[in-house]
This record gives C-alpha cells, sequence and structure tokens, in this order.
C-alpha cells in the first residue's frame, strides 16, 4: 500500500500576459502541472532556466497566485484557504531560497533572523524562544557564538544552512528549497547537501527540491519531474529517469551533463562522430 | 615530439591595494600552454584564477594592482610591454571571452556595430569587408541568420547566441591564444553542451591554444588536455586531465573530485565534504595554505609552506609511455594512500 501523499498538486497553472492590459502575448509559466509528494520522500524538479520551475514552488506556498488547479496539503486545499489559514500552514510548509546573500537580513543578527521567523508563526515567551533559537544553530552545526554573527560575517554556505535553519524552526513537515545551492562553491555544495539529507532521516521531512543542476537533484532525490516550457514532460523515481528516460527533452538534458571523466568525454565523442555503417 | 611553449607563465604574482592593506590575489602562479593545446584552471571561488587571466590580458586597473613575474607570448613579455603596444596585442594575439555574455556587450549598441569594431581595431579594412568578416565570423560560430543578427541589440538575444556572438568578436582578429573566464557557467546545460563543442570545433580547425577558467571539473573533463588546480592564489597542482581525474594527488584535488555529485555516481554515500573555509587573502597562514582543511597535515604543513614541487618522474606510468608534466604542493603527497579518496581517508582513521 503506498502511503497518503503529503502534498498533492493537481493541474496547477499559472499564465503572465504582457505589461499592457489587453496584450494578446500569454506565457504559461506553468501548465498544467499535476505531481504528489510522498511523507519523508524527496521530490526533484529539474529544468532548464525559465521552464517554470521556480514558479511553479512559489504558486505552491501562493506567494504567486495561481490561475487554476489545487494543492492540497494534508487534505486541504491550499488555493481555496482564507489568507489567515493560509498564513498557519506556512508554519508546516517552509522555503529555502536560492540566494543565501539577498535572502538574510543584512541588517540583523542570526540569533534575530531566527527569532523573527518564529515569532511570526508562535506566541511564546521570549526565553523558550531564544533556547529554541540556540537548539536550531546548534542542530545546523554552529557554535553558541553565532547567535550574535552578522549574515556578511559568515561564508555562502553557513549562510544557506542559516536558511535551512529558519525555515526548520517553525517545524515544518515539508520544506521547497529553490535552488538552494547553486550558488555555492562545491565543497560548500556538499556540506549543505549533506545537511539536507540529514535533517530527512532525522526528522522524517519532505523537500521540493527545485534545481537546473541534473547530477545534484539526482543525488538527493527519491523522484524526479523534468520540465519544459512550464509543463512536465516526464516523472518517475531517479534511478528510471536517468537510466531509461522515456521524453526526447529528458533525454537531451541527460546527454548535455558533462562528463564525469575525461575518458567518458572522449568515447562519446568518439561516439558521436563514427558515422554509422 | 616537442610542441614549442605559445605561453609560458613564471612566477605570477598579482596585488592589489584594498582599505585593509595590500593582498596578493595570484602569489607564483607558474605555467606554460602550448600550441593548439588546451589547459584548464580550476579553482573555487576566490583561488585567483580569474586574476590569473586579468593578469595575462593586463586587463585590471593598474592604479590598485601591480604585477610581477613574466607572461611571454611568443617569446614577448606581455607584463613590461607599454600599454600601447598590449592594446595591439589584446584581440589579436591574445583574446578573452567573459562569463557574463550580456555585460561584455554594449546594450546601446547593435551587434553588427559591435562586431565590425572589433574588426576594424585591429585591421584596416573598408566597412563593406569588415561587414562580410562579420557576418563569416557570425556563420563560423553557428549564429543562425547572421544578417538579421547584425540589426538587433543584446537584449534580443539569448545568452547562448550573445556567447556565440562574443566568441565570433574574440576570433576576429586570429588570436594564437584564447582565454576563455567561464565561458558557459551562466548558461543551461544543453546551450553549455553546444557552446564548448564550438570552441572545441574551431580549435581544431586552427592551432589556437586556449586557457579555460572554471570551477566546473565536468568542463574540464570535456575541454582540457592539461589543468592546473588553484588554491588561494597558488597552484597546488598540474597534471594531464586524465591523471588528475585518475590519481589526483593533492589532498584539495582529491577533496574536490569527491565533493561532486557524480551523474553515475553512488547515491547512497553521503558527498564528501571539505571541512572548514578558505582563509581570506588578508590572512594567509604560515605554512601550507590548505593545512588547516586537510585530513592528512602535520606539524610541518602547519609551520612551512611546501614548494611546487615536480614530480613528473615520480607518477609517470611507465606504460603509458609519454611523460607529461605533473606537479603538487605537498609534503605528504607521497604518504596519502592511493586510490583513498579523501572521505574513506577519514572513515580509515
Amino acid at each position: 500500500m503506498t502511503p497518503q501523499p503529503l502534498l498533492e498538486v493537481r493541474n496547477l497553472s499559472k499564465s503572465f500576459h504582457g505589461r499592457r492590459s489587453g496584450d494578446a502575448k500569454v506565457m504559461k509559466a506553468v501548465d498544467d502541472v499535476s505531481f504528489d509528494i510522498l511523507p519523508g520522500e524527496t521530490f526533484g524538479l529539474v529544468g532548464e532556466s525559465g521552464c517554470g520551475k521556480s514558479t511553479t514552488g512559489r504558486a505552491l506556498l501562493r506567494l504567486i497566485e495561481p490561475d487554476s488547479g489545487s494543492v492540497s496539503f494534508q487534505g486541504q486545499d491550499l488555493l481555496k484557504m482564507p489568507r489567515k489559514q493560509l498564513h498557519s500552514t506556512r508554519r508546516q510548509i517552509q522555503m529555502v531560497f536560492q540566494d543565501p546573500y539577498s535572502s538574510l537580513n543584512p541588517h540583523r543578527r542570526v540569533g534575530v533572523i531566527l527569532d523573527e521567523a518564529l515569532k511570526i508563526q508562535y506566541r511564546l515567551p521570549r526565553k523558550q524562544r531564544t533556547e529554541r533559537v540556540h537548539r536550531i544553530l546548534d542542530r545546523v552545526g554552529f557554535a553558541e557564538d553565532y547567535y550574535y554573527r552578522f549574515p556578511h560575517e559568515m561564508s555562502g554556505g553557513q549562510r544557506q544552512r542559516i536558511g535551512v535553519a529558519r525555515a526548520l524552526i517553525v517545524g515544518p513537515q515539508l520544506i521547497i528549497c529553490d535552488e538552494p545551492v547553486s550558488a555555492l562553491d562545491v565543497s560548500i555544495q556538499s556540506q549543505v547537501l549533506n545537511m539536507l539529507h540529514d535533517l530527512q532521516v532525522e526528522l522524517g521531512l519532505s523537500y521540493l527540491f527545485i534545481s537546473h543542476d541534473l547530477s545534484v537533484v539526482r543525488h538527493i532525490s527519491h523522484r524526479i519531474a523534468v520540465m519544459q516550457k512550464g509543463r512536465i514532460v516526464e516523472q518517475g523515481p531517479t534511478d528510471e529517469i536517468f537510466s531509461n528516460p522515456q521524453h526526447p527533452y529528458t533525454r537531451q538534458l541527460l546527454d548535455a551533463i558533462p562528463a564525469s571523466h575525461p575518458r567518458l568525454a572522449r568515447e562519446r565523442r568518439t561516439a558521436l562522430t563514427t558515422p554509422v555503417s | 615530439m616537442t610542441n614549442p611553449a605559445l605561453l609560458t607563465v613564471t612566477d605570477l604574482k598579482t596585488s592589489f591595494l584594498t582599505e585593509r592593506g595590500p593582498v596578493t590575489a595570484v602569489d607564483g602562479v607558474p605555467f606554460t600552454v602550448r600550441r593548439g593545446e588546451t589547459l584548464g584552471i580550476v579553482g573555487e571561488s576566490g583561488c585567483g584564477k580569474s586574476v590569473t587571466a586579468d593578469s595575462i590580458m593586463r586587463l585590471l586597473d593598474e592604479k590598485d594592482a601591480s604585477y610581477s613575474g613574466s607572461v611571454e607570448l611568443n617569446g614577448r613579455d606581455l607584463l613590461s610591454l607599454p600599454e600601447t603596444e598590449m592594446r595591439r596585442a589584446r584581440g589579436s594575439e591574445l583574446a578573452m571571452i567573459a562569463q557574463d555574455s550580456m555585460s561584455s556587450l554594449n546594450p546601446v549598441f547593435t551587434i553588427g556595430n559591435q562586431v565590425i569594431e572589433a574588426i576594424t581595431v585591429h585591421q584596416k579594412m573598408s566597412q563593406k569587408d569588415a561587414y562580410r568578416l562579420a557576418i563569416s565570423l557570425l556563420e563560423r560560430t553557428g549564429v543562425p541568420e547572421p544578417e538579421h543578427r547584425m540589426t538587433q541589440y543584446p537584449h534580443e538575444l539569448s545568452g547562448g547566441l550573445r556567447q556565440r556572438i562574443l566568441i565570433a568578436m574574440a576570433l576576429s582578429g586570429n588570436p594564437k591564444l584564447l582565454i576563455a573566464d567561464e565561458p558557459t557557467t551562466a548558461l543551461d546545460v544543453t546551450t553549455q553542451a553546444q557552446i564548448l563543442t564550438l570552441i572545441r570545433a574551431l580549435q581544431s580547425s586552427s592551432d589556437m591554444a586556449s586557457v579555460l577558467i572554471t570551477h566546473d571539473l565536468g568542463v574540464v573533463a570535456e575541454m582540457c588536455d592539461r589543468v592546473i588546480v588553484m588554491y588561494l592564489g597558488q597552484v597546488v597542482e598540474e597534471a594531464d586531465v586524465d591523471a588528475l581525474f585518475d590519481s589526483p594527488q593533492h589532498p584539495y584535488t582529491r577533496g574536490l573530485l569527491a565533493s561532486i555529485p557524480e551523474i553515475d555516481g553512488d547515491r547512497s554515500q553521503p558527498l564528501n565534504v571539505i571541512a572548514g573555509r578558505v582563509p581570506t587573502l588578508h590572512d594567509v597562514p604560515t605554512g601550507c595554505r590548505f593545512a588547516e582543511r586537510c585530513d592528512f597535515a602535520t606539524d610541518k604543513c602547519r609551520d612551512s609552506a611546501p614548494p611546487l614541487e615536480d614530480v613528473t618522474l615520480e607518477t609517470v606510468d611507465m606504460l603509458a609511455g609519454d611523460a607529461t608534466p605533473r606537479k603538487v604542493r605537498c609534503w605528504n603527497w607521497r604518504h596519502i594512500p592511493m586510490n583513498t579518496s579523501a572521505t574513506t581517508a577519514k572513515a580509515i582513521r
């Protein structure tokens, strides 16, 4: 028996119109998108820039208001929810953004940034909040004195761990990660990916992992959807997508990934240039 | 088979005056590039790879930046050329394409304007001939409908097309050396593959050499013949591309290779993490610059800086024949067990 999905997205659509009213140009950024995310699962959403993957992530949380469709979270449709209820549902669904430089307030100390996220969702006495902030900092691997640091005193990887901590502090079940490691160097990227994985195992979190990087998505995702021009062209278990891609676009994407070894690169080039007799 | 060196960089140092005092962003970098060869320079942000490129082209503002060492192109030291001669060399002997195609092109002029300008700066010819040459350059770099593109502005083109235009401009003076600084980093993966294929094709149809600067080891695997790995302003390893992937010697190179999720890697294993962070240039360690992040560091590593040692003879695979130069900047590279990635090394301890 398959477990009940945590999130069910059905026929989600969002179009953007040209700047002038009555402009005939309509851009279907998200076009009839449907998928499920199971508890404890990482669902990867992959595609090239402009394919609508970020808009999809934002539309789920109504950071961008979708045109139609349904987003059912634990049986409740987020798209039909009154604003107030939606606000408290965001305790369950949090977001981590791509750029750890612009998504943290440069004027606030780390402790205050985390405390603010907590205050928005829960009425707790200051002492309890502070305790919780310290616990979360410890959980994402920071020493106590980081409470008083400013974002500019930290590296990109450290900032992104604060971004994750800010999402975690309200106790979500689902985190939408929009290109969370794209701005980071590879050695730092691996720190954040490993941490996301450990948190998932420990807390049973689900992730919607949005990325253009197929190797990263493959590493972290249980299932993957490939998006092109606003539509999901293929979805399935990670290993199946990579070993047996069905859609021509998926194949095209996979073929474009640079080889992991120069010998493989040469073999592929020879295979491409040798005419089939 | 001795292919003469086209570019010989010796002990290149580039320093900047900053508010917090002078820093040396490139600190004693040596390398050579032979005719027709592609040399990769890899490293993470802040390692000095882009400053190395800018120093070869002498693009830095010489009010705050100072160079020492030498950059010999065809036997002539670019660093000691007067600016007027350097200007002539740029674009005709060596050319560069940068990462961000949008800011490399002038937004208020048409593509045609800019390509023709690039041509006529170096070659005396009529506007009509320059136009014809521009069209043929755009054709060579795979730009569809070149006549139409000439009338368009940069914002009207996709990132991939803009990068092709920049390559066309770089090729206009038939340079002997092309420096490409993260030429595909801003592009989608399918566009990246097309641009890499284009650069490769252009190179094989001439004897143009290139220096490819990238943080992406996949791009290195696809494009390069030889590689230097940089860390905090210094070269830590130099090797033939196969050797680098087969048997990385420096702990940093090993850590870097093990950090990347590979498209055919084992997904059940956690990725390697290089602990700590890169020190700042204001605070360069006295010993090995990588020591505090290294699993194999000893007291010697922390106390004294290792030289970039030529280890060609010790690492050469006798069966493979040709010895290609191999250098490592590490006191202990001989004692780090081979075929042990940094991750498993941690487990052994």
